[in-house]
């Protein structure tokens, strides 16, 4: 009798697994196809309303546009150049040569040096776009790194034109960059000779440094 | 699975020990005050807890990789891949600006294989104490269901996106692929190749016709294994021509959710009384 009982309750306990499971399941499957369907009209408030829990938990995903809707041909680098504060002229390191810096150019890099530095490559295709905070941190680690970790940040709230002639500061231009290409009107494709690229630059932001 | 998934989890952490300093630290590229703002505050990360100085990053790199060594190893893998879980998640919101698709494939495939028997087969503890290996029963492989959901989602997902727009629908979008030094150009391609007009649409069309079939044919039983080898050559040709990191690895890792018991005959090493659970592994 006894073990007729232990093996209704090992029935019992196995049957209320196997709906908790499927439960689970259908709620995960639900919440799958919610956060990956594209931002369609119908489904936006859905995702809205369980970002929230996807991201504090951690399984947030998204739709995914991998080069969606259109390839986005992101050929560009960022750059920093330094002037003194005092009279905009290029700062200059001990060769004669103007103090710069560029993030990596890729088609100058290898298969391997793309691979480890992949890392390198989505950070800066991205920081130009993420925001202010993101390109402030970014220029403050460069100027860590080429002025030294002597140099603090002194003002942010500089335009072009601002000078400070009594100041040895130095001040730090950051730049993005892209390199576009142009489509025949006909919208034929063109071979690498008949390619026409144009160069696209603005600024992301001006930071004075100082000792 | 668990061998694959925890392989590929080395590489990645290795290549962010290498730069640990420049994307998780107050002296990189990105404050974790900054780190925070980007998300509106909504995610939970150790690093925004604690300040995430020098030596808090190093020691929870090394934990992270010693536990994707225990993984592969099959020492208290659920354990160790809830862990990894944690850390993954840590490390991305720490940093959001240098992860993408394969990340988010990670983390997912991190917490699903929580609720997956790892430890069957294939374990070093089980060896090591002499457990017997055990067969893992079907009320065990839910959770490699839910693989195959997320694998469905990302496909379907993805081809919805890409026929939305109409360099991929008039067939183009692979000759604008081929101009990104970034990321492509990876192995040798003839020259001139995507500037040849058939073969760019052909190509084009065919990325956009394989993503949309392989949601369905992988769950149809007479297309299952035509899909499997559609999706690993999709995968594999993409991996040849483009720097793409892991992220065809992870989606290969995934389509093995696909397999059965039966599947595992082409591979002829493999006895048939040991199949049942060798996947899972």
């Amino acid at each position: 009798m006894q073990n007729t009982e232990i093996v209704i309750e090992s029935t019992k306990s196995k049957s209320l697994r196997r709906v908790c499971v499927r439960c689970f399941m259908a709620l995960a499957l639900v919440v799958i196809a919610i956060d990956t369907a594209p931002k369609w009209r119908f489904v936006t408030p859905l995702q809205e309303s369980i970002r929230p829990v996807l991201n504090l938990t951690g399984l947030w995903q998204g739709d995914w546009p991998l080069f969606a809707p259109n390839p986005v041909i992101n050929n560009g680098w960022i750059s920093a150049e330094f002037y003194a504060s005092s009279d905009a002229s290029p700062v200059l390191v001990g060769d004669g040569r103007t103090l710069s810096w560029n993030s990596p150019i890729w088609s100058e890099c290898n298969s391997w040096n793309k691979f480890y530095r992949f890392r390198h490559m989505n950070y800066f295709n991205r920081a130009a776009y993420r925001g202010k905070n993101v390109v402030d941190d970014l220029a403050d680690y460069i100027a860590r790194e080429k002025l030294g970790p002597d140099f603090r940040l002194v003002n942010t709230q500089l335009t072009e034109s601002s000078r400070d002639e009594d100041s040895s500061s130095i001040d730090l231009r950051l730049s993005k960059n892209a390199l576009q290409i142009v489509l025949p009107e006909d919208r034929s494709l063109p071979s690498p000779e008949e390619t026409t690229w144009i160069y696209v630059g603005s600024g992301l932001g001006l930071r004075r440094y100082a000792q | 699975m668990r061998i694959a998934h925890a392989t590929l989890l080395i590489v990645c952490t290795f290549v962010w020990i290498i730069d640990s300093d420049l994307w998780f630290t107050e002296a990189g590229v990105l404050t974790a005050r900054s780190a925070q703002a980007l998300n509106n505050g909504e995610q939970l990360s150790i690093f925004f807890w604690f300040p995430s100085s020098d030596w808090l990053v190093r020691i929870s790199l090394a934990i992270l990789f010693v536990q994707c060594w225990l993984l592969l190893l099959g020492c208290w893998s659920r354990f160790q891949m809830a862990c990894i879980f944690v850390w993954l998640l840590s490390f991305q919101h720490r940093n959001p600006l240098i992860c993408d698709g394969e990340d988010t494939v990670f983390r997912l495939f991190s917490f699903i294989m929580i609720w997956m028997p790892l430890d069957h087969r294939w374990s070093l503890l089980r060896w090591r104490f002499g457990w017997p290996q055990s067969v893992a029963g079907r009320e065990d492989a839910w959770a490699l269901r839910l693989i195959q959901f997320e694998i469905t989602a990302i496909y379907a997902s993805n081809a919805l996106s890409k026929f939305q727009g109409d360099t991929w629908r008039d067939g183009t979008a692979l000759y604008y692929v081929s101009k990104m030094t970034d990321m492509f150009g990876r192995g040798w391609l003839p020259a001139g190749l995507f500037e040849i007009e058939w073969f760019v649409r052909f190509a084009t069309w065919s990325v956009l016709v394989c993503e949309m079939v392989l949601p369905i044919a992988l769950w149809i039983g007479p297309t299952r294994r035509l899909a499997i080898c559609l999706g690993v050559a999709l995968h594999l040709a993409i991996e040849y021509s483009m720097n793409l990191f892991l992220f065809e690895w992870i989606m290969l890792v995934g389509l093995m959710a696909f397999l059965s018991p039966d599947d595992l005959r082409w591979f002829s090493f493999i006895p048939a009384s040991r199949r049942s659970s060798t996947l899972v592994q």
